[in-house]
Formats: structure tokens, sequence, C-alpha cells
């Protein structure tokens, strides 16, 4: 990093330009679709009680799928900032500690065995339960006081064989159609999501976020390493417990509802960094508005594209975000 | 398809089944009896399974496909039950020591490949596209059975059955949306389209310009206006992903506006006669002036 | 404040890294921890820190143990500053030093004013506060280890525990750092820092514990530290003198024979 002073003091600012900018692409994604809809007329009609044509595909269409933009996305940021902090390591990603492989198998085993009876919020629950699970599952493999290295190990194992564990229940599932339809979902999308799942998945994001930005403090003490954020106050056990459970419940919910997503909790927290002074307290925040800018870009971008069928989100984070990872190491090279 | 020189893996495996196939013609069973009919038919398709069903002897049949034994997703599926049944591979296909083995488009193609190598009796049938090709179909399977009376009596039937359904002249066709699994719709020149005309309906699809089989994003089927809407579903046996669309808050909300029909797939995935049985419930569901009144 | 371990003793797999280690720090006083490397002087640091869970022994603040404490108390009243001096991501120095203000501060409330003048008098006395503006990463080794010890003073504990705090620094740094701890603890606070120089040892410290094989093999004013002691201890004979009445120790030569 260059010597040169560094810019004062500006993280409110920040703050509230990236809020702006979310609330402003969460309004850009409900006027955007794949069909004209005025979407004043709409709102008119809505606030006076008419249930339109307009007004129905506003509230039970474009809504969940803004809003579920704006949450995912933050969800998503949010949690690659924890983890890059709890981990230390630029490169951790939110399904590191196996929370994402969790969620995915969850959705699967749940959906596919027919358990919930085929309700159509069998998808969300069974994302949560297990990405919990995952958790659960990476405190028995790694201990409650596990190291980092530990910590990333146990996160590879679970992911690899909640991998594995998908592969074998869409291969045993009685739908001849599973294995095709689980690898689109797998592939991540926000088209034609409902508000019943919105409100299941949202009030568990928004406790995994309240355990996520709890941990700021903590998360910037870390920078000095293990023993002096311990001597300044800090519970590391706690810390870990927290974080992973946040995660689950804020990635998990995530998962479960527009499948898997990547490169956003990767690529988001790694760019915002700098404006934070590197920060890892500060850059919680502002990573999820920059993840929820970047989801919501992209899900405008996906229906404005003339490809037909619609572009899987996963697919479009993806190929933006493979060429910032080059950027990055090409970037740690000429540092080295 | 082009031809490759096979490995030395390919060739030995080819050997193996060349063996079988062998030991299956050596085997004590015969082969066709003095009638000339096949005596040993095994289907590899599960719409070949269906016509293999209605129109030959039971004792005849010597295995169908594991699918047609499902009641939600075949429609003869009591007839199925019973019998041996096969998964669409080669191996499996040929221990039943078949004297005609009938496979479809959709057949693995490799597989269809592979017993053609060995010499096995394989016949191939593709997907008509109008109810022409069905009864052209019917009588062309009925033939190589052996049973030509049974299928001309099964086209027969079909054209009695279109005949009865007597359609109001003075109303106008109704205009109707198909939402099927993944949110695809079924473009205009296909089998489906023209069971939508006999049952006094317009695909709204062509006027969408989308090609056969496109998706159709819940807020385009909205906003269509349309008179009805079909949906390809009955309850599946096993939970699907491909439902959910089908499950959406808006289709509900939307079945206040206008009629929504439930067909299931069954009843159209195979080029059969149960296609006649899709018409007569759609023209069942949408008659006695069950049309809505649009409103906006 | 008085800091007590008693007993302490500490196993890592098969290799014992403190033997029944006894031993007391208190406000007000400098002692300084020598020893040879492998000695057990970094696990004794973490033992007085409450951050190294012991097979035998405890650690006692003012009589009382860790559990006993509020929550937040000890690390108010201790700072700790660990050996190596890592940090993860290129922070600027002023927000690196704030983060000794973590065990002041409450939740959801930004920096008060003591927490900006105790800042403050951590980057003057460590002589950084010309570098507040620059990135952890651009700074020589010597002005990292200067940065650090400013965020350990930004705490304004009761002890300072200094893990190898101018092991880095060059002469003129050290003897300024040193100085500089000397008055931390003629302020009131507690230091106890771990050191390889001996002469440093001597001329700042009121105690010296000699840690040796992880036992204590002496504990007492610099006149305690005896050319056998060192012998025993660092297995080096030692060239001593005076300079305007202050002692200077040289090692010069390995001991003869086995100690």
């Amino acid at each position: 990093m260059s010597g040169a002073p560094a810019r004062a003091e500006a993280y409110w600012p920040l703050a509230a330009a990236l809020g702006g900018l979310a609330l402003a692409a969460t309004f850009g994604s409900l006027l955007v679709g794949y069909v004209r809809l005025d979407v004043l007329a709409a709102l008119g009609d809505i606030a006076h009680g008419r249930p339109s044509l307009p007004a129905l595909v506003l509230v039970q269409l474009r809504l969940p799928r803004a809003a579920l933009g704006c949450a995912v996305g933050f969800s998503l940021g949010l949690t690659g900032a924890a983890m890059q902090g709890l981990l230390r390591n630029p490169l951790a990603d939110p399904g590191v500690v196996g929370v994402s492989g969790g969620a995915a198998l969850g959705a699967v085993v749940v959906f596919y065995s027919g358990l919930a009876g085929a309700f159509s919020l069998a998808l969300p629950l069974g994302g949560v339960a297990g990405a919990l699970l995952a958790a659960l599952a990476l405190y028995v493999l790694a201990g409650l006081g596990a190291g980092t290295m530990t910590l990333i190990l146990a996160g590879v194992t679970i992911n690899s064989f909640a991998g594995a564990l998908t592969a074998l229940a869409l291969n045993l599932s009685p739908n001849p159609y599973a294995a095709y339809e689980i690898m689109f979902w797998l592939m991540g999308s926000l088209a034609d999501r409902s508000l019943p799942q919105l409100w299941l998945a949202l009030p568990l994001m928004l406790v995994g976020w309240g355990l996520l930005l709890s941990s700021a403090p903590a998360l910037d003490a870390l920078t000095l390493g293990e023993d002096t954020a311990m001597s300044l106050g800090f519970d590391l056990k706690r810390l870990r417990l927290t974080l992973v459970a946040g995660s689950a419940l804020a990635v998990g919910g995530a998962v479960a509802v527009t499948g898997a997503i990547g490169f956003v909790g990767l690529v988001v927290p790694h760019l915002l960094r700098p404006l934070v002074g590197h920060r890892p307290g500060r850059l919680l925040l502002v990573s999820g508005l920059g993840g929820a800018i970047a989801l919501l870009v992209a899900d405008i971008a996906v229906r404005l594209l003339p490809i037909h069928p619609e572009l899987k989100l996963g697919v479009v984070t993806a190929l933006i975000g493979a060429p910032f990872l080059v950027l990055l190491i090409d970037r740690l090279r000429r540092e080295a | 398809m082009t031809t490759r020189t096979p490995s030395g893996l390919a060739l030995l495996r080819l050997g193996l089944l060349a063996l079988i196939a062998a030991l299956a013609g050596a085997g004590a069973a015969p082969a066709a009896d003095a009638a000339g009919k096949p005596r040993r038919i095994v289907s590899i398709n599960m719409c070949m399974d269906e016509l293999v069903l209605r129109l030959a002897d039971r004792d005849a049949i010597a295995s169908v496909t594991w699918l047609s034994q499902d009641p939600l997703n075949a429609n003869m599926a009591d007839a199925a039950r019973g019998l041996p049944v096969n998964h669409g591979l080669a191996e499996e296909a040929l221990s039943y020591h078949p004297d005609l083995l009938l496979a479809g488009p959709f057949t693995e193609r490799s597989t269809v490949a592979l017993l053609k190598e060995v010499g096995a009796p394989v016949v191939e049938f593709s997907v008509p596209e109008t109810l022409d090709g069905v009864r052209r179909q019917i009588r062309e399977v009925a033939a190589v059975l052996g049973e030509p009376e049974r299928g001309e009596a099964l086209a027969a039937e079909i054209d009695r059955r279109l005949a009865r359904i007597s359609l109001d002249p003075s109303r106008p066709p109704l205009r109707a949306i198909i939402l099927r699994p993944n949110g695809f719709t079924v473009g205009p020149g296909s089998l489906v389209d023209e069971i939508l005309r006999r049952a006094g309906m317009t695909n709204l699809a062509a006027e969408l310009d989308i090609g056969a089989y496109q998706q159709i994003p819940l807020e385009r089927l909205a906003l269509l206006d349309a008179d009805a809407l079909i949906l390809d579903s009955e309850g599946f046996a096993a939970p699907s992903l491909a439902g959910e669309a089908l499950s959406h808050p808006i289709v509900a909300a939307l079945g206040r506006r206008l009629k929504v029909v439930a067909l299931p797939s069954r009843l159209w995935t195979c080029a059969g006669p149960a296609l006649v049985d899709a018409v007569e419930r759609l023209v069942e569901a949408t008659a006695e002036g069950k049309t809505r009144e649009r409103r906006n | 404040m008085r800091i007590e371990a008693i007993n302490a003793t500490v196993h890592f797999g098969g290799y014992s890294a403190l033997t029944g280690v006894d031993c007391a720090v208190r406000s007000g006083e400098m002692v300084g921890l020598i020893g040879p490397n492998g000695a057990g002087k970094t696990t004794l640091m973490r033992v007085l820190a409450d951050l190294q869970p012991l097979q035998a022994g405890e650690a006692r603040y003012d009589g009382r143990c860790a559990h006993e404490l509020a929550r937040g108390e000890l690390a108010r009243r201790v700072a700790f500053l660990a050996q190596g001096g890592e940090a993860t991501w290129p922070l600027r120095v002023d927000h690196l030093v704030a983060l000794g203000r973590l065990p002041h501060r409450r939740v959801f409330s930004g920096p008060s004013a003591a927490d900006r003048a105790a800042i403050e008098a951590a980057l003057r006395s460590a002589d950084v506060a010309h570098l507040r503006a620059r990135t952890l990463g651009a700074l020589s080794g010597g002005e990292r280890a200067r940065v650090l010890l400013a965020r350990a003073l930004a705490v304004q504990a009761e002890m300072l525990l200094a893990d190898e705090p101018v092991a880095a620094l060059d002469p003129l740094h050290q003897l300024s750092a040193m100085a500089l701890l000397r008055s931390v603890a003629r302020g009131g606070a507690g230091v106890v820092a771990v050191l390889h120089d001996l002469t440093l040892a001597v001329r700042f410290c009121d105690r010296l514990i000699v840690l040796a094989g992880g036992r204590v093999v002496a504990d007492g004013p610099p006149s305690a530290l005896t050319d056998a002691v060192l012998s025993a201890a660092y297995g080096v004979d030692v060239v001593r003198g005076e300079h305007r009445g202050e002692p200077f120790i040289v090692p010069w030569a390995a001991s003869k024979a086995g100690a």
C-alpha cells in the first residue's frame, strides 16, 4: 500500500451514499421487468385499494424480487466481509465455513424427499435448517476452541461432503427431472420469487445481520492477532460462535431462496475495503450495502439483456467476478 | 452422428453385447410365432410403452419402462403393473430376449446405436406433430406389432371422440396461455397447439412471438389479458422445483380473474390417444359460459 | 494493582513450558523478565495476561481470579503487547493506535474526548505522531514496533505487559522506549518487559525475574544478577562495567563446562 497520507475520515457519508444507492437500485429493480408497467399508476391503485392487474404484478412479482435482491445482496456482502475479518484473509467468501453447501443440501433434501409435503416454503426452511446443521457440524469437527486454520479446513470438509450428499440426494430422488432442475437452481436466480418466501427469509436474515454487525469491534481488534484481541477483552470463542451462527442465518436464508450466488461476497468487500481504511469493523455495513447494490444491478441487467431464457444470476456474478479475481491475483503478484 | 473407430473398451463392450445377443438368440424362447407376430416385445421408451400396452396382447409384452408404472406420469399405469420393467439400458433390454425393441426419439442415442450394432430388432419412432401424425403413428406401431386391426380401431375411436366434441360456433375462440413446469409455455405449431384449437381456444403464445417451448416470465403471463390459463400440473408425485412457478401466489390471484384449468402432463407428454382426453377436459372446463368478464 | 502467578504450570503436549512458577508484579515498578530463548518468558507473560490455559496453578489479580472480575475489567486494567507485531490489514497508524481504546469504548458510541486524548498522548510518547496518517505497511520495522507500543500505551492500563518491546528498535529508539516505559512505571502503572539486552535490563528495571527451563532462577533487584546466575541461566560469561554510576553488562563468551 502506498505511504501517502490517507484521506480524512469519510465513513458515515460513504455509508449514507451507499445506502442511498441501494435504495435507488431497489426502486430501479421495481421499474424493470419483462412488461412495460406503469409503476406509479400501480402504486396509486394500491394506495386506493384498487386490485388492478398492474398492482397485482407489482406487489406479487416485482416487490419480492426487488426486496429479495436487496436483502440477499446485503447478506452476501456482509457475510463475506465478516468471514474475511474473522479468518483474516481477503480470499474468504461467505460459504467458506460450509454454510452455503449446507444450505443447498438442506434445501434439496427437504424438498425432494417430499418431507415438507411440497408446500412452497419447504425450500427456504430446508435451506436454513441445512445451514444451521452445517454450523453445528463445524463445531463438532473443529471444536469450540478451534483456531482459524482448523475452521477453514472444517469448512472445506463440510462443503465437499455437502456437495457429495446433494448429488446423492438428486440421484436418489423419485422425480426424474430433479437433477436438471436443481442444476439451474444452484446457479442462482431471483426470478418469480414470491412474497411468502420473502417473509420467511427476511426475519432470519435480519437476525443474522444483527449477529454479524455486532461483531465489528471484535473484528477490528483481531487485526492485531488473537492474543492482542483477547487482551482487549474479546472472547474469541464467542466471536466465532456468533459469526458462524450469523452466517448460517444470513447466508442460509439467502441461499435457500435464491440458490447459490457466488463472487458477490468475495469481490465486494475487497473493492470497498480501501474506502474504509481497511478496517474490518467498518467494512461490514458498507460491504453489505455494496453487495445489495451489486446484486440488484446484476438482476436488472439479467432482465434487460435480450437473452432468453433469463440468464442465471450466479452465472452473471461469476462472469463479472472472475476477472476481478484475476486482477487481484495480478496485484498481489506485483506487490510481492 | 459421426462414426468413430471404437476404442478398445468400446470394442470389448460390443463383443460382450454380441455374445449376450447370440445367447439370447440361441436361447429357449422362439422368435415370432407362426402368425409372424412378435411374442417378446420390449419397449424402452415411455410413449412406446403406452401404445404397446394398448395394442399388443399382454403375454406378448416382455418388458416396459419403469416410468409407465407411475400413475401420475403415465396413462396406462394399471395395465403396466405386474409387467417386468426396464430402465432403458441396452443390456437390460437384451436380457429379455426381445424379438422386437421399440424406441422413441428421446431414448438415449448411444443405447439405440449400440442395440443396432449388435443386430437387435430395433424400430424407432419419432414424435408426431399433428393429430394426423398421431393416427399415422398408431397405425405404424400396430403394423409392427402385428395387430393392424387394433390400430385401425384405436385410430377410429380417436376420430369418433373428436367428432363428438361440439363447440359453440358463435363463441369466439378463448384466448389461452399454457404454463408448464419451470415457467415454460408452448409456442405455436406444435401438437399441443393443435389440441387447443380443437378445444376452441387460441394459443396466446403465438402473439408473444415465442418459439416452441420457450419460457414465459410470470410477469408477462399475468399481464396478458387471457381468458384461460392452462396449468400443466395435477399434483406431482414427487416435489419438483418446476412446480414452484405453478404454485406462486400470483397464479392463485389470477384464478379469480380468468379460468384456470389444470391439465396433467401425462395427457400430452406422449403423442397418443390420451390427447383426446386432454381436448375433452379443456372443452368441459371452459364450457357453460364460464369465461369471466375481463376486468382490468 | 498486583498480578501474581501462583505455582503456574503449563505443558504443550509433552513439552513443559513452565513448571511451578511463582512471581508477582505490582503497579509502580518496572520488572524485566529475562532468560534464554525457550525459557518460557512469553508463556509466563501470557499467564499474567490471562491468555494462557494452565495445567496447574493460577493467576490472581488483586487476589481475585480472572473470572471473578467484571466483564472487560481486566482488559481495561491490563495491556498486553504481543511479540512479533502482526497486523493483518494495512490500517492507518492513528486508527491502529485507537484500537487500544476498545476496552474503554461503550457499544455503539464513537471515541470520546478522553479516548482522543489518550490516543494523542500515546502517539506522542512513542514518537510516532508524525506518522499518524501513514499505513503500517509503509513503515520500517522500528517504526512499526513503536506504533504497536503506542497502541498498548493508549489503553492507559494499570499494568503493561510488553513482550520484547525493543527487540526491533535501533539504539536511539531502544533507549527512548526504555525511558518511556520507566516513566510509565513512575507514573503509577506497572510494567513488565521481556528483554534480551542485559544492560538495558539492569539500567532501567527496578526488579529482574530470570527464567530458565521453565523455572524462576532469580527474582530480585538488578544486583541479584550475579555472574553465577547469568552463567547458569544463559551459559555465558559476561564483562561488567560502569559509566557515570550506571552499570553495563556485556555478554562475552560461552561459559566453560555445563551448568
